[in-house]
C-alpha cells in the first residue's frame, strides 16, 4: 500500500510511511494542540453535547448491558439505537476509542487519527496522480486543514472529520483497485467505515465521487480503444460496492427500516451566491488556484479532468438556484433530498483542486530538469547534474510552498485550552428513568441515568406526549386497581416485569412504542404512543424486547466477510513477506 | 483434476494474478538495512510524538461523581434549602418564559420551536446558577429534575409541566 516509487530521488525520504506518519503526527501537535487536551470538557456548542450523550448511550450498551445499542432509551423517550443515521455504534473507530479509551478521552484520539487520516490520504492520492512528494504534502497540508474540518470539529460532528478524511482513501483504494484485489477489497472496507461512522454526508459524497471516477476512467478507456479495460473500473466500482453493502449490513438494515418510515422534511430553498462561493476559495486558496491554472496550461489531462469535476461542485454548491441546478436535481433523488447544505460541496471542489493544484506545483518542479534534458538532446544528461537538478527544484519549490504552508498552519491554529472549555459532567448512577431534561445539555442527563424527554434527532421520529417525567414508576398497570407491575430487571433493550393481574389489563412502560418491540406474554401495543402490553390476567414474567431480525440478520453477513476479508489479508501478507524474503535472498550484499 | 479442484485453482490463480506483489525496491542488503534503519528511526520519532500530543489527555482525572444521597437532607451534594431556592429560579424563568411565548406568539404557534427556545434560556439559567452556587451544571439539572419529580410547587403555586413538547421538527427557519 505504499504510493509508486518516486521519480524524484528528493521524494524518497517522504516515501517511507513511518517517516510521514511521524511528519503528520508532528504537524497535529503543532498546528492543533487544543484538539488533545481538556480530555474531560465539552465544547461549548450543543450539537457536541448531543454527540457526547449518544456516545454514552452506546458505551453504557456494551459495556454495562453487554447489549449492542439497538434501542436509545435515554432520548426523546425512546428511539432506535443503530438504526439512527447519526448513531455510530458500529464504527471501527467508536468501537476503539470508546471502548478502550473511554468517551471522553477516545474523542481526542479520533481527532489525532482523523487528522492523520486526511493528510496521509490526500497525499497517497496526490502521489498516486504523479505529484511530488513535496507537492502531495503540500494539498495534504490544505486539505486536512480546511475550514470545514476545523468547523466540524469545532461543533462536535467528529464525525465528518473521520468521513471526508476517508474520502480521498475511497477514491484512492478506486484506482489502485483497478489493477488490484486487495485494494478494491479495502475500498470496500474504507466506505463501509465511512457509512458507519454516521456519514450522513460524507457517504453520498464519496459515492458521487466515485461514480465521476468510474466514468472518467471507462471513458479514457474507451477512447484509447483498449478491448475489454472499460470493465475494469466497473468491477472495481460493484466489488467495493458489495464489501461496504456486506460490511455494513447490520447498520444499513435498521437505517433503511428507520428511514423508510421516517422522513426528514426540509422546505428551505437553498441558495449561495456565486461570489461569496468563489470568495471562500479565492481567499483562503489563491495559490492552490494558481497552481491548478498551471497545470491547466501545461495541457495536463488528468489536471482539465480535476477541474472540471471542481467545477461541478462548485456548481452544485451554489444550491438550487433553478429547476434544472445539479443541486436541484441532485435533490430529487431517493434520499439525497434530505440533505441539507449545498455549500459543503465546497468541500468536493477543494479535493480536485487540490489534486489539480499538485499537478501544477509538479509540472513547476519538473520543469527545470526537464528544460536541460531538452538541451541536451539526444545526449544523456549526467547523473550528477540531473540529481543536481532535482535537488534545486525541490529546494525552490519548497521555497515558494514554505511560506504558504505556515500562513495555512497559522490560520488553522488551535491553541491548547481554546476549544474544550465547556464544564465536564459529573456522573451520577442511579436506576433509569425519564426526565423532562434539555436537549442543549442532554449530556449531562444520560451520564447521570437519566433520560431527556426534550430532545431533538435529525429526521422526525414519533414521540409520545403521555411520556412523562414525575412518575413513581416507570413501568406500570394502566389500571392500578387490576394489576401491580415490579421492575426486575432493566436493560436499554430488555426490561423484565413482575406482573400480577386479576384480570386482562394492559401494562405501559414510560418509553415510546416502536414496532420491533417483542413480548413474552401478551400482546404489545402502543397506547398513546406509549409502549404497551396487553396482558392476560395471572402471575407473569413479562420480558419486553427490542428484537430487529435486520440487524442479526446484518451482522452475520457483515462477520463472516470481516472474516473473510481477515483470511484473506493474511494469506496476502504471508505471501508478500515470503516474496520479499526470497528477494532479500537473492540480492547482492552492495550494490 | 475434479471440477472442485479446477474451482479452487482458478479462484486461486485469480486471487494470485490480482494481488500483484511490489516489483520495485531496495537493491542490496545494504539498502534493505538502510530502510530497516531509516523506518525504525522514524518510528520512534513516531511513537513519540504521539505520546507527546496525546499526554494531556492522560494526565488530568476525572470530575468526582456525584453523590446523590448525603448526611441530614442533602442531595446531589446540597441541602434542601439551596435545592429549593435554586429551583424556585428556574420555576420562575420557566413560567415568564412560557407566558412571552404566549404573549408574544412566538414562533407562530410551533410548540417544540417554543419549547425549544425556552430550553435555551434554562440553560443560561442554569450556567449562572451553577457558577453564583460553585456547583456544576450536572447538579443544577438534577435538581430541577428533582423538583419537577417531587412536584415542588413553582411561583405560581403549581407544579411545573413534567412532560416536554413532544419532537416537532421545523421544514425551515
Amino acid at each position: 500500500m505504499t504510493p509508486r516509487a518516486p521519480k524524484r530521488w528528493t521524494d524518497v525520504v517522504l516515501s517511507f510511511m513511518t517517516v510521514r506518519l511521524a511528519v503528520w503526527v508532528a504537524l497535529a501537535h503543532a498546528i492543533v494542540p487544543g484538539w488533545f487536551d481538556q480530555p474531560w470538557h465539552l465544547l461549548e456548542y450543543m450539537d457536541d453535547h448531543q454527540h457526547h450523550a449518544l456516545d454514552v448511550v452506546g458505551r453504557i450498551s456494551y459495556l454495562k448491558y453487554h447489549q449492542f445499542p439497538l434501542w436509545n432509551p435515554y432520548g426523546c423517550g425512546g428511539t432506535p439505537g443503530i438504526g439512527e443515521p447519526e448513531a455510530i455504534y458500529l464504527s471501527p473507530d467508536y468501537l476503539v476509542r470508546a471502548l478502550f479509551f473511554g468517551v471522553e478521552r477516545g474523542r481526542h484520539v479520533v481527532l489525532l487519527l482523523g487528522f492523520v487520516l486526511a493528510l496521509e490520504g490526500m497525499f497517497r492520492l496526490a502521489r498516486k496522480f504523479d505529484a511530488s512528494a513535496l507537492a502531495s504534502a503540500y494539498v495534504a497540508l490544505l486539505w486536512s486543514t480546511q475550514p470545514f474540518l476545523q468547523t466540524a470539529v469545532q461543533n462536535g460532528a467528529h464525525n465528518f472529520l473521520i468521513g471526508f478524511a476517508l474520502t480521498p482513501w475511497a477514491l484512492l483504494c478506486f484506482h489502485e483497485g483497478l489493477t488490484s484485489v486487495p485494494w478494491r477489497l479495502f475500498g470496500g472496507f474504507v466506505v463501509a467505515w465511512i457509512l458507519l461512522c454516521a456519514g450522513t454526508y460524507p457517504t453520498p459524497y464519496t459515492l458521487f465521487v466515485l461514480f465521476l471516477s468510474t466514468l472518467w476512467v471507462t471513458g479514457t478507456a474507451l477512447v484509447r480503444g483498449k478491448q475489454g479495460e472499460w470493465m475494469r473500473p466497473w468491477t472495481t466500482l460493484v466489488t467495493m460496492g458489495v464489501i461496504s453493502f456486506l460490511l455494513t449490513a447490520p447498520k444499513l438494515f435498521p437505517l433503511l427500516s428507520f428511514l423508510g418510515s421516517n422522513k426528514r422534511t426540509w422546505l428551505v430553498v437553498e441558495t449561495n451566491a456565486a461570489g461569496t462561493m468563489f470568495n471562500e476559495l479565492t481567499t483562503r486558496y489563491p495559490w492552490l488556484l494558481v497552481a491548478a491554472f498551471v497545470a491547466l496550461l501545461f495541457l495536463d489531462r488528468a489536471a482539465a479532468f480535476f477541474v472540471a469535476i471542481a467545477a461541478l461542485f462548485f456548481v452544485v454548491s451554489l444550491g438550487d438556484f433553478d429547476p434544472l441546478a445539479p443541486y436541484h436535481l441532485l435533490r430529487s433523488l431517493p434520499l439525497l433530498g434530505q440533505l441539507r447544505q449545498p455549500e459543503r460541496y465546497l468541500l468536493l471542489t477543494l479535493l480536485f483542486l487540490c489534486l489539480a493544484g499538485a499537478r501544477g506545483i509538479t509540472l513547476l518542479e519538473d520543469a527545470l530538469p526537464a528544460l536541460v534534458r531538452r538541451m541536451f538532446g539526444r545526449e544523456p544528461v549526467p547523473r550528477a547534474i540531473h540529481a543536481g537538478l532535482v535537488l534545486l527544484s525541490a529546494g525552490l519549490v519548497a521555497l515558494a510552498l514554505y511560506p504558504r504552508a505556515k500562513a495555512t498552519a497559522t490560520e488553522s491554529t488551535v491553541s491548547a485550552g481554546a476549544l474544550f472549555t465547556f464544564e465536564a459532567p459529573r456522573k451520577m448512577d442511579q436506576p433509569f428513568r425519564q426526565a423532562r431534561g434539555n436537549r442543549r445539555d442532554i449530556h449531562v442527563f444520560n451520564y447521570a441515568g437519566l433520560g431527556s424527554l426534550y430532545c431533538i434527532v435529525g429526521i422526525q421520529i414519533p414521540v409520545s406526549p403521555a411520556l412523562r417525567a414525575d412518575l413513581p414508576a416507570e413501568e406500570y398497570p394502566l389500571d392500578p386497581t387490576k394489576a401491580t407491575v415490579q421492575r426486575l430487571e432493566w436493560t436499554p433493550n430488555r426490561i423484565e416485569l413482575a406482573v400480577d393481574a386479576k384480570e386482562p389489563t394492559r401494562i405501559i412502560v414510560n418509553q415510546n412504542w416502536n414496532a420491533h418491540f417483542r413480548a413474552s406474554v401478551g400482546r404489545v401495543v402502543s397506547h398513546e404512543g406509549l409502549l404497551a402490553v396487553d396482558v392476560p390476567a395471572g402471575t407473569h414474567r413479562l420480558r419486553i424486547a427490542y428484537v430487529d431480525r435486520g440487524f442479526d440478520v446484518g451482522l452475520v453477513m457483515a462477520s463472516v466477510t470481516l472474516l473473510g476479508l481477515l483470511a484473506y489479508s493474511g494469506w496476502y501478507l504471508r505471501r508478500h513477506v515470503a516474496h520479499l524474503l526470497s528477494r532479500y535472498r537473492t540480492l547482492p550484499f552492495w550494490p | 483434476m475434479t471440477r472442485l479442484q479446477r474451482l479452487v485453482a482458478f479462484v486461486r490463480d485469480a486471487l494470485v494474478h490480482s494481488a500483484p506483489l511490489p516489483t520495485e525496491g531496495p537493491r542490496s542488503r545494504v539498502a534493505v538495512l538502510a530502510v530497516v534503519a531509516v523506518n525504525i528511526v522514524a518510528l520512534v520519532f513516531l511513537v513519540e510524538n504521539t505520546r507527546r500530543t496525546l499526554r494531556p489527555l492522560f494526565s488530568e482525572a476525572p470530575p468526582p461523581p456525584i453523590r446523590a444521597e448525603g448526611p441530614g437532607d442533602q442531595r446531589f451534594e446540597l441541602d434542601e434549602k439551596t435545592r429549593k431556592s435554586i429551583f424556585a429560579e428556574l420555576a420562575a424563568l420557566e413560567l415568564s418564559e412560557r407566558k412571552r411565548n404566549i404573549d408574544q406568539n412566538t414562533w407562530n404557534g410551533h410548540l417544540w420551536s417554543r419549547e425549544d427556545d425556552r430550553g435555551w434560556q434554562e440553560r443560561v439559567l442554569a450556567r449562572s446558577l451553577a457558577r453564583r452556587h460553585g456547583v456544576s451544571i450536572s447538579q443544577i439539572f438534577l435538581v430541577l429534575e428533582e423538583g419537577i419529580r417531587s412536584k415542588w410547587p413553582a411561583p405560581d403555586g403549581k407544579p411545573l409541566p413534567a412532560n416536554a413538547e413532544p419532537l416537532k421538527l421545523r421544514t425551515g427557519w
